[in-house]
């Protein structure tokens, strides 16, 4: 058995992220997906409720502020998500080898999928979290699967970056 | 009562609480089930310049209290910290330092 390497890892004054072609093809089908839902201008409710949780409330109390803190910055929120993915593509589509920007937005469009997948496992406490990782690997759905390997790779991605 | 002055032992507030009046909004990070304790500390970190223990003490708070306060300063100052939380996915409002924060 070859030794095992990490799939986000530093090399040189850089790191590289290492997935296999399947995998590549999964997150970049991913990846899509989730710039449709962005860039879907009249989103129904079921597609709204997916990306809510990427567009937090963030004034609770006051209706007023939180209407102007979205109306000037709900667009860039937007941009920079669509833009995170954009760096991703090029990224995969290429070497692998990324500069620490680029794994910035790697880190944050992995972790936005994560999210939206989140919402479509209906994961919305620490019990029902606790309970996912529970289930078998042999009984897992595909949006499961999907859920935790990203977990995985998310995970790497942060031990690059500190170990 | 004494009659003479006595030095006082005065308790030094956790930087983390103190909020000055001129930067009296805080920013709120909320506990989720999606985002992984590393990555939250890692976020922390980064966006914060928080010591890798301070960002841990951060994130425990979040997940065992359900909220924690990792930032304060001027309106415009924390509504660009709550915009980079964001756009790293955790879970971030912000309010006027007060009892409920």
């Amino acid at each position: 058995m070859s030794r095992f390497r990490p799939p986000i890892r530093r090399k040189g004054d850089g790191f590289v992220i290492d997935l296999g072609k399947n995998e590549t093809d999964v997150l970049l089908r991913l990846i899509d997906e989730l710039r449709t839902l962005l860039t879907d201008d009249d989103p129904g409710p079921a597609a709204a409720a997916l990306t809510a949780r990427l567009f937090p409330v963030v004034h609770r109390d006051d209706a007023v502020m939180e209407a102007e803190y979205q109306r000037l910055m709900r667009d860039e929120l937007v941009q920079s998500k669509l833009s995170a993915l954009l760096q991703v593509e090029t990224a995969l589509g290429g070497s692998g080898r990324v500069d620490e920007g680029q794994l910035l937005a790697f880190m944050q469009a992995v972790n936005s999928i994560r999210l939206v997948l989140g919402v479509m496992l209906g994961i919305s406490d620490d019990d029902s979290a606790d309970q996912l990782d529970e289930i078998s690997d042999l009984a897992e759905t595909h949006e499961q699967m999907l859920y935790h390997y990203l977990s995985w790779i998310l995970e790497w991605t942060v031990r690059a970056q500190t170990g | 009562m004494p009659t003479t002055l006595q030095p006082t032992r005065v308790e030094e507030p956790e930087i983390d609480e103190e909020v000055a009046p001129d930067n009296p909004w805080v920013v709120i990070v909320w506990n989720d089930p999606v985002n992984l304790m590393s990555y939250v500390t890692f976020v922390l970190q980064k966006l914060f310049g928080y010591s890798l223990e301070k960002a841990t003490e951060l994130m425990l708070d979040v997940h065992n209290e359900g909220k924690a306060v990792v930032a304060n300063g001027t309106r415009e100052q924390t509504e660009m910290h709550v915009f980079r939380l964001h756009e790293h996915g955790l879970w971030a409002t912000m309010e006027k330092d007060g009892p409920s924060a």
